[in-house]
């Protein structure tokens, strides 16, 4: 999935991936051999987690971007970028997985 | 800005560490 798809497509958690909020930031475990990595785990700092609390299969990248310039001193063009190359971090790790078409309509 | 609610925090650019379990 490239960038203009991952912007165009809404993400959700990996059935495979159990997290948890430690301390303000989400440890993420990938639980089943699936897609995720099964050798590591995974941390990701405030911001990564806001965004990941964010994915519920519903939100795309530019709605996760407005969210997140709301929320710190950031302009919403910036935070697009980021996210966008965060959500293909994650994507790459097996971490997310594209939303069913269906969800949210 | 034009936005509504409270201080916006300080930013950081998101950041996914990995740790390999070996």
């Amino acid at each position: 999935m490239n960038s203009a798809e991952t912007a165009a497509r809404a993400l959700c958690p990996s059935p495979d991936v159990v997290a948890r909020r430690v301390a303000g930031e989400y440890l993420l475990v990938p639980v089943r051999s699936g897609a995720a990595q099964m050798d590591y785990i995974f941390t990701a700092n405030e911001i990564g987690s806001v965004i990941f609390q964010l994915l519920d299969g519903r939100r795309e990248a530019s709605e996760i971007a407005r969210l997140v310039s709301q929320q710190f001193e950031v302009d919403e063009e910036r935070a697009g970028a980021d996210v966008l190359e965060f959500l293909g971090t994650l994507l790459d790790a097996g971490l997310v997985t594209p939303a069913d078409p269906a969800v949210g309509r | 800005h034009g936005r509504t609610g409270g201080r916006r925090r300080a930013y950081e650019p998101p950041i996914l560490r990995r740790v390999r379990l070996v």
